[in-house]
This record gives structure tokens, C-alpha cells and sequence, in this order.
């Protein structure tokens, strides 16, 4: 018989509970919302600005190793033509 | 004429590698295959779910190296020449999600900020605190908790310095 569902905790809490126990307990128990949303904001587009770096990074592989395959092809062909 | 245009594309290709791994080196993810990514608004994944503990959370990514998952948190706007320990935890939080929801546990865990990147090994000791402090957190849910630090600098960084009675005023 499965026991008592346990209360969830989430990583990101764990984090704010070690820079600082009290906070952690204002916004998960007292309910309240943090100041400076503004940099909250400015967080979440540093972290999209990564993701489309980490993206473009993998683009320019496939299209690195597009090219070189198509050099390649003509390179062989290109000394046994010649 | 097909040699010098395979000359050419060759230089391109390798101009678009270099692009490649400058890129990937400047994110600070080390060049492997992202298998998960929650960084990006487009696609937000699945969290991480461990019932057993009560605990979940998305990683920002997840790679694969030798055939096991790594989990990478970013903090692209942090700047500094050593790790914070809340964001060491917050990374053996994901290695023990990984652990709980696959069953292989992974060897580390990375921390990418804005220029440089951190290992955390993923130990029986991490994995222990880890979970004594979701324990104490857990039992903090029925408690009032107090100020755990005594750094007026790090009061003020707090999103709740204004509103906080416990907080170090100078």
C-alpha cells in the first residue's frame, strides 16, 4: 500500500533555501512574491539567448558537415576526372 | 574547376565548424548532444518527476557524454571565480532527479556562468546532503524558519530584502 504522498519540493527551492532559508519560507510558506522583476526578466532572456547559441552552435556543425561532404564528393570526383 | 569549388566549400566547412565550436565553447556546454532543454519559451519540457522523495524540477539542459545523462543548470547573468553552494545544490537536486527517474545515477553535474564553467562530482556524500536538506526543508513546510546567513550583502540581493523582518539592514 503506497504511503502518504510526500510534499513536493523542487530543485529551484532547494537553491533559494540554501542562499537563504527565510526567503525560501516567504514565497513557499508566507506566500509572498519577490521584488525586482525586472531582473527575473532580464534572466529569462539571458537563459533564451543561450538556448539559441547552444542551437546555432548545432546548426553550424550540420551545415559544416554538409559542406564538407559536398567538398569531399567534389574533390574525388574532381582528381579522378582529372 | 569541381577541385577549386571543393576547395571553397572545404574552407567553408571549416569556417562553419569553428563558428560551431566557438558558439558551443562560448555557452560553456562542453560539445556533446543535448537530449533536453528547458531554456528555450518555444518548447518548455517535461519536468522531472521523483515521487519516492517528493521532488521535482527541470534542468535547464541535459547532455549526453559516454552514454550517460549529464544535467547542466545555466546562470548566464552570474559572474564570479567560485561556485555559490545554493546553486551547487540545486545541481546535486537535478544529478539525484536523474538518478530517482532513470535509475543510473550520473558522475556530475555542470554550472554554466557567464565565463566559466563548474563540475560538481556527483558523490554518495552530495547525494546524502541532498536529501537531509529536503528533509529539513520538508519539515520546515510546518515551521516558521529563520534567517540562515549572517551576509548583509546577500540581504540585499534578496528579491525580499524590503519585506523581510529578519533582514540585515546596514
Amino acid at each position: 500500500m503506497p504511503g502518504p504522498r510526500l510534499p513536493i519540493i523542487r530543485a529551484s527551492e532547494i537553491g533559494e533555501y540554501v542562499y537563504c532559508a527565510r526567503a525560501w519560507w516567504l514565497r513557499r510558506v508566507a506566500g509572498l512574491e519577490p521584488e525586482e522583476r525586472a531582473r527575473r526578466e532580464y534572466g529569462t532572456t539571458l537563459h533564451h539567448r543561450h538556448a539559441r547559441s547552444v542551437a546555432l552552435s548545432r546548426l553550424f556543425a550540420i551545415i559544416a558537415a554538409l559542406l564538407g561532404t559536398l567538398a569531399l564528393a567534389l574533390l574525388i570526383g574532381g582528381w579522378m576526372a582529372g | 574547376m569541381a577541385i577549386t569549388v571543393g576547395l571553397a566549400l572545404l574552407l567553408l566547412a571549416l569556417v562553419a565548424l569553428i563558428g560551431a565550436l566557438r558558439l558551443r565553447a562560448s555557452a560553456g556546454l562542453p560539445w556533446a548532444p543535448v537530449v533536453y532543454r528547458d531554456t528555450d519559451a518555444q518548447s518548455p519540457e517535461r519536468p522531472l518527476i521523483a515521487r519516492r522523495i517528493g521532488l521535482v524540477g527541470k534542468p535547464d539542459y541535459l547532455i549526453q557524454k559516454r552514454g550517460r545523462l549529464i544535467p547542466v543548470e545555466v546562470k548566464p547573468g552570474r559572474n564570479a571565480t567560485r561556485p555559490y553552494e545554493s546553486d551547487l545544490m540545486q545541481l546535486a537536486a537535478y544529478c539525484l532527479l536523474l538518478e530517482e527517474t532513470t535509475g543510473v545515477a550520473p558522475p556530475y553535474g555542470l554550472l554554466c556562468y557567464a565565463d566559466r564553467t563548474f563540475r560538481l562530482s556527483y558523490t554518495a556524500q552530495v547525494r546524502q546532503e541532498t536529501l537531509a536538506l529536503i528533509e529539513e526543508m520538508r519539515a520546515a513546510l510546518d515551521n516558521e524558519c529563520d534567517r540562515s546567513h549572517d551576509d548583509p550583502a546577500r540581504c540585499l540581493g534578496c528579491g525580499f530584502f524590503s519585506m523581510c523582518d529578519q533582514a540585515l539592514r546596514r
